[in-house]
Parts: structure tokens; C-alpha cells; sequence
């Protein structure tokens, strides 16, 4: 019986690892073979001739730099804002579900409408611009600026704020209110019981919160792409915009290695992070 | 455990820096193979100490070709070449199939999918792509060595400066030519002899030498200021094209493609953006878009830029709305010849010889002087068939009886000067078209037009 209890999972889950291994792993590890390469016409053995060409290579220090920049403001940022939402969304007694959808809304737009939207009001004929005129001040290009990734953290946190609220109030909802009750019963405060309450047991939800906002962070290179193309300003250069490039260019050595060098900082990233997580959940289960 | 996997790594990580990292020998550090142009062709020594001696291969197998749209001389060509060799299979693939035009973007896709997958074809014509970055990568075999063994290709058979155009500093020839077509500069006829009967004469003598574009535009600036006629404008060109024939010009000021240095966030080239823009909003020397009724006003264009064989033609009408016709070159005298009409071997092809064989076949007599060939042939037979063709076309149509020796002579005295093969890299051209149509349209100052092609330039060059 506990065979069979095992079986069927493993049968059911091996459609998906298999498309897995197939469209992904295998890619993956063949794609190391261009990364060792000089040329994928010529097919020199290179060593690790590509990688160290790459950390010396301006513009994918340049897009790793913009994008750790933008992930180290941007997902906090998003983070606490949606906890805000999810804690004052959680509060009402009314309305609850209508608010959540207003936060939800920019979730299901899809890319080219958001940057068009948002292209309309920070371009250089662009709505703020046109409300500045007004007040005597001279506009510009905001995205040719150096406030462009600004720009995009805005962006990327009003499309991404929803998403998160949602799984926090989901993480709210499970606390229990005894704990609560239990805390006021012993005269602690709002804040006190936010800090040892609310935070502790929404860490398992907030580590889920910040896997997903670093995955969703990636993606903003969509809105850039399309507001910027190929070659945006160098502040908004990201490292998506260099794989791409080298895709387009053929430099598919260059690319592969990128990939692996990106691979292994969200590997120990992410692997950091769960040990984090484990360690709180191990204080929490105590 | 944990330890093991780790000492595998670190063992793994120094054999693999250790293989890759080698320079002083060159060995294996990914420098692109020896481009002398012999590795395909069977090459040998001659009895007299000549280089290349070469050796016809075995006419025997199949060679694909992929053309961005073929408009029947490939087709023509591979069916005759089939006919002599019936052992030889010669497939075209094109791209673009005659209804919806794609973008020249996606066939480079298309075309950079089938290379790195290394299914691409045999010869690839080189139509909107960016030759020199290929040529770098080695997509595309050096052909000088087969060039230099093809007896037939001398110039009392060829026009060997348009054909040796493709040759770059190094004496590497990745391309060759089966046409060679460029554009002229053409005055109108009419504003000639208006300002000819006050005394002027035209700045150029007899030799028919080439001129610049900024120098036919002064000229043609000169014309309309003596005019007394209504609607005489300097050139129907739009004010984007105006300011890239300008920058063709002197490109290299702004663009250098072999040191790849990038001057276009510079006073100079916003001042340019400046000049065109005063310029194409002066309505005496600019008419305003659709204001000009074709059909029933009467207009005069001081300069037209237009394609050789009809410029020939049209200079030499007695009714003709052009004369003084001459090349257009940049302003070091340069006349380039359009990259379009040539082909490269690709370097990963197992049948070079018989793809070799196959363009010999282009630029053969029967071939050069086929009716499929639109565009100028760069063999000289070639180009007589072609000249009595299109003469005996536009006479009918005219009416008139332009001499086919004096057509002939004239294409002959401009071709001779073509010296060059348009190899300015087209995503390029597409940046600096795409940026300064939108200063004109007024979507960015100048000063954010240069900023934003000096960052898209050099990223593409130096990423």
C-alpha cells in the first residue's frame, strides 16, 4: 500500500519532469558545450577562455550592475508595499475583495499596454512632462535620463505589488487570531505583536513572496525591450538586454556563458535563502 | 561527500582554465582560421611558380543557395547550370516570395538560424546583410584564391575594379559581384540652360567624373536661386534621406567600421540634424510634402539622384529631363556599387568547389547577358547585351533613337570608376534612419537623437 502510495506520485510527476528535463535541464547542460567553444563555426576548444572575457567585458559588467541595482531596490520596495496593502486590505470589514482587485488589475495587463501606458506619461511629450510645462518647469526624456531606472522601479513595483499583496493576506489569513488574542490579553501592542507575531509567522510566506519577486524581476526586461529596444540607454541595460544581443549576434559562446555565470549566482542565492528559511522554521516549529 | 563533489569541481574548473588560457602559442585560443582561400578549392602550385593553379572539382552533388528574393537570374542560371551538368542539383531557397514584404530583419534571423544550426546554404547572397560582421565571424570563405586562379576573370573580360570593389584592406575578397549597380547625380536639363544662357558653366569637365551628394546639392542650390520658374525645388528627396545621403558622405567622420570608433554625439553631427531640418522647411528650395500635383503642375527637381542605366539614358535623350550626369561618390571620391547583387561561399560548406563553379557560372558571358539579369552586369559582354536590350525598351517607349555606341561608352566611362562595395553594416543604417526620422518628426532634439545613436552604436559594436 505505502509502494502504491509512492508510485502514482512519481507516475503522475514524470510527465512534467520529463518536459522539464527535455525543454530546460538537457538544454542547459548542452549549452555548456558552446560555452567552452570559441566559435560555434569554427569549434575550437576554448577552456574557460569565454568566461573570463566576459567578466572583463564592459557591457555584461554594465547589465549586471543595472540589474543588481534594480533588484536590490525594487524587490524590498515591493515587498513592504505589499505587505502595507495586504495588512490594510486585511483590516477592512468592507470592500475587502474589491480593493484586492483593484491591486490585482495591472497583474493581467499585458506588457506591450503597460509600457505603452507608461511610455505615454514619462516620454518627452509625455503627460508628466505636459503637467511640468504647465508649472514652468522644462521637461525631458525620462527614460533617456539617468531617473530611467527610477522609472522602471515604479513600473515594476505597480505591476508587481498586487501579485504579492494576494499571497500575503493568504499567509495573514492562516495566523491564527489566538495568538493575537493571547498578546493583547498580556498587554502588548500593536506594534509588539506585529514584530513578534505577524512577522514570524508570515516568515514562510514573505520567503515565498521573495523567491517570486526575484523571479518576477527578471521579466521586467519586457517593458524595457519594448520601450527602449535593442540598445536602451546604458542606466536601463540590463543582462537580459546583453543575452539577447548575443542571441541576435550569434555569439551563442558568449551567451552560454552568461547564462551559467547567472545560473550560479541565483543558484547560491536561492540556496542561501533556503537555509535562511529553514533555520526560522526550525525556531518557529520550537 | 560533500568534500568529494567539491575537489571534483576545483580539479575540474584548473584543467579547464588551464586548456583555455594558453595565448602566447595561439593554439587554442579561438582565433579564427587561416583566411588564405584555399581551403576548399584544390589549389596547387604551378609548373611556372604560380600560386594557384585550379583544378576543376567533379561536377557531381548538390549546392543550395539562399537569396532574399530571386527575380529570375538565380532560377534562370541554376536551370542552365543543371542542363550542362545534369550529375549537379542546384536548389534556390528565398526568403521573400514575392506578396507580403517581410522584414529584412527577419530574413536575418532566418538566415543566422540556418548558419547556426549549420544547415545554412552554400552561397548566400548578400542582400540587407551585415557583411562585414559575417565576414569577421567567419561565416563566409575567402575567395580571393579562387578569384586569382579563374583565368577568365581579367579585365578584358570583366570590369575588374567593380569586381575587385569586394576585396577588403587585407586583400581578403569574401564577396563577389554578378552586377554592380550604383546610383548617379543627374541636374535637370532645363535649369542647366536657364543659368548656361547667363554665362555659367556647370563645375565639372567632360571626364564625367563623379561628385559627392553635398556637391551636387550646391550646385543644385545654385540652380534654383537663378531660376525664375515656379516649383523648381533642389531634389525630391524627403529630409530623412537628405540627411542620410549626407552622412554617406562622410560617414567615417561619424562612424569608423574598422576601428569602431563612434563620433555621433558630437556638435558636428547635431549641427548636421540642424542644417537638413532648416533646410527642408525652406519652401523655396524644399517643396512640403504632397504639395506638389504630379499629374497637372509643372515641376522641376534641380538634382535627381537615379540608377545608372536609366540616368545613361536619360542624359542621352535630346528631350531628356537629365544631363550632366555623373556617379555618385562620397566626398573622398569613392563610387560604391550596391552589396545587394553579390554572393559569398559559406565557410562551413562542404561543396566550395562546386559552389565556386556555380558562380563562375553568374558571371559567365551566357549568363551575364541573359534577359533574367536586371540589374548592370559586371561582364563587359554582359554589359553590351544589356545596354542593347534596354535600348531597344526605352526607344520604343520614347520614341527616340539614343545610339547604343554612345550609351555605351557613357555606362563604361561610369563604371570605371566604381571602387567600392556598400558594405556599411544595415541594422546600422536602420538605427541612424529610425533615430533622425524621429528628430524630423519632432519627437527628440537633435542633442537626444545624437545621445541616443552614439549609446545604440556603440553598444552594438563594442558588446
Amino acid at each position: 500500500m505505502s509502494r502504491r502510495r509512492t508510485v502514482i506520485p512519481v507516475y503522475m510527476l514524470s510527465v512534467s519532469v520529463l518536459g522539464f528535463a527535455l525543454f530546460y535541464l538537457f538544454p542547459f547542460l548542452f549549452s555548456l558545450f558552446y560555452a567552452l567553444m570559441d566559435s560555434p563555426l569554427n569549434m575550437q576548444f576554448a577552456g574557460l577562455k569565454n568566461f573570463v572575457e566576459l567578466l572583463n567585458n564592459q557591457y555584461f559588467m554594465r547589465g549586471l550592475k543595472n540589474t543588481a541595482v534594480f533588484m536590490l531596490v525594487s524587490i524590498p520596495l515591493n515587498m513592504i508595499l505589499s505587505l502595507a496593502a495586504a495588512l490594510m486590505i486585511n483590516r477592512l470589514k468592507r470592500y475587502r475583495n474589491t480593493f484586492s482587485l483593484v491591486f490585482l488589475i495591472p497583474l493581467v495587463i499585458p506588457s506591450a499596454t503597460t509600457a505603452f501606458f507608461w511610455e505615454n506619461i514619462f516620454s518627452r511629450y509625455g503627460i508628466l512632462n505636459r503637467f511640468l510645462d504647465r508649472l514652468g518647469i522644462t521637461g525631458f526624456d525620462w527614460f533617456q535620463s539617468r531617473y530611467g531606472l527610477g522609472v522602471i522601479i515604479v513600473i515594476f513595483v505597480w505591476k508587481n505589488v498586487g501579485y504579492n499583496m494576494a499571497l500575503f493576506i493568504s499567509g495573514l489569513n492562516n495566523i491564527s487570531s489566538q495568538y493575537y488574542e493571547c498578546a493583547a490579553v498580556e498587554g502588548a501592542g500593536g506594534f509588539w505583536q506585529f514584530r513578534k507575531i505577524t512577522m514570524t509567522y508570515l516568515a514562510p510566506t514573505a520567503f515565498l513572496v521573495l523567491i517570486m519577486t526575484i523571479v518576477n524581476s527578471f521579466k521586467v526586461f519586457k517593458e524595457i525591450y519594448i520601450i527602449t529596444g535593442q540598445y536602451p540607454p546604458d542606466h536601463l541595460y540590463m543582462l537580459q538586454h546583453y543575452m539577447n544581443n548575443m542571441f541576435l549576434s550569434l555569439n551563442y559562446p558568449r551567451l552560454a556563458s552568461a547564462i551559467y555565470i547567472l545560473t550560479v549566482v541565483i543558484v547560491l542565492l536561492i540556496a542561501c535563502l533556503f537555509r535562511a528559511e529553514n533555520l526560522v522554521s526550525e525556531n518557529l516549529s520550537l | 561527500m560533500k568534500n568529494k563533489i567539491i575537489s571534483l569541481l576545483l580539479v575540474a574548473v584548473t584543467l579547464l582554465s588551464g586548456c583555455g588560457l594558453r595565448g602566447d602559442d595561439g593554439a587554442v585560443t579561438g582565433s579564427m582560421p587561416e583566411k588564405g582561400g584555399t581551403d576548399g578549392a584544390k589549389m596547387e602550385k604551378g609548373a611556372e611558380g604560380n600560386d594557384n593553379v585550379y583544378t576543376k572539382p567533379e561536377m557531381k552533388g548538390e549546392i543550395t543557395v539562399s537569396a532574399w528574393y530571386d527575380e529570375g537570374y538565380l532560377s534562370t542560371a541554376a536551370k542552365e547550370f543543371m542542363v550542362q551538368y545534369p550529375e549537379v542539383t542546384v536548389t534556390i531557397h528565398q526568403f521573400y516570395d514575392g506578396s507580403a514584404e517581410p522584414s529584412h530583419e527577419s530574413y536575418r534571423n532566418w538566415l543566422n538560424t540556418k548558419i547556426m544550426s549549420g544547415k545554412a546554404d552554400d552561397i548566400i547572397c548578400t542582400t540587407s546583410l551585415p557583411v562585414r560582421k559575417y565576414s569577421d565571424m567567419g561565416v563566409f570563405e575567402d575567395l580571393s584564391g579562387f578569384v586569382s586562379a579563374a583565368g577568365e576573370l581579367n579585365d578584358e573580360n570583366f570590369y575588374m575594379k567593380a569586381l575587385e570593389a569586394c576585396r577588403d584592406a587585407e586583400g581578403r575578397m569574401y564577396l563577389v559581384p554578378y552586377a554592380c549597380s550604383f546610383e548617379t547625380v543627374n541636374f535637370d536639363r532645363r535649369l542647366v540652360a536657364e543659368k548656361m544662357s547667363d554665362g555659367w558653366t556647370v563645375p565639372m569637365d567632360g571626364s564625367r567624373k563623379s561628385m559627392s551628394f553635398r556637391s551636387a546639392m550646391s550646385i543644385a542650390r545654385e540652380l534654383v536661386d537663378a531660376t525664375a520658374k515656379e516649383n523648381a525645388f533642389m531634389t525630391m528627396e524627403s529630409c530623412d534621406s537628405y540627411m542620410n545621403r549626407l552622412l554617406k558622405d562622410e560617414i567615417r567622420k561619424f562612424i569608423d567600421m574598422d576601428t569602431k570608433k563612434i563620433n555621433i554625439n558630437t556638435k558636428e553631427y547635431i549641427d548636421l540634424l540642424n542644417e537638413v531640418k532648416e533646410l527642408s522647411s525652406n519652401r523655396k528650395y524644399f517643396a512640403e510634402d504632397g504639395s506638389i500635383d504630379f499629374y497637372n503642375d509643372e515641376y522641376y527637381f534641380a538634382c535627381r539622384i537615379d540608377m545608372d542605366w536609366q540616368s545613361a539614358y536619360y542624359n542621352l535623350l535630346p528631350e531628356g529631363s537629365d544631363s550632366h550626369g555623373v556617379p555618385l561618390a562620397d566626398a573622398d571620391g569613392n563610387v560604391f556599387m550596391s552589396s545587394g547583387t553579390c554572393f559569398g561561399i559559406n565557410s562551413a560548406s562542404p561543396h566550395k568547389e562546386l559552389a565556386w563553379e556555380f558562380i563562375r557560372f553568374l558571371l559567365s558571358d551566357e549568363m551575364q547577358s541573359s534577359p533574367a539579369l536586371y540589374s548592370m552586369p559586371v561582364n563587359r559582354k554582359g554589359c553590351e547585351a544589356y545596354v542593347r536590350r534596354n535600348l531597344q525598351l526605352y526607344n520604343e517607349g520614347n520614341n527616340a533613337n539614343v545610339d547604343e555606341k554612345e550609351a555605351q561608352r557613357l555606362l563604361e566611362q561610369w563604371m570605371e570608376q566604381i571602387n567600392k562595395c556598400d558594405m556599411f553594416d544595415p541594422v546600422i543604417s536602420d538605427y541612424l534612419w529610425e533615430e533622425n526620422k524621429n528628430f524630423f518628426q519632432g519627437k527628440q532634439s537633435a542633442e537626444d537623437t545624437a545621445q541616443i545613436l552614439q549609446t545604440k552604436v556603440e553598444q552594438y559594436f563594442n558588446e
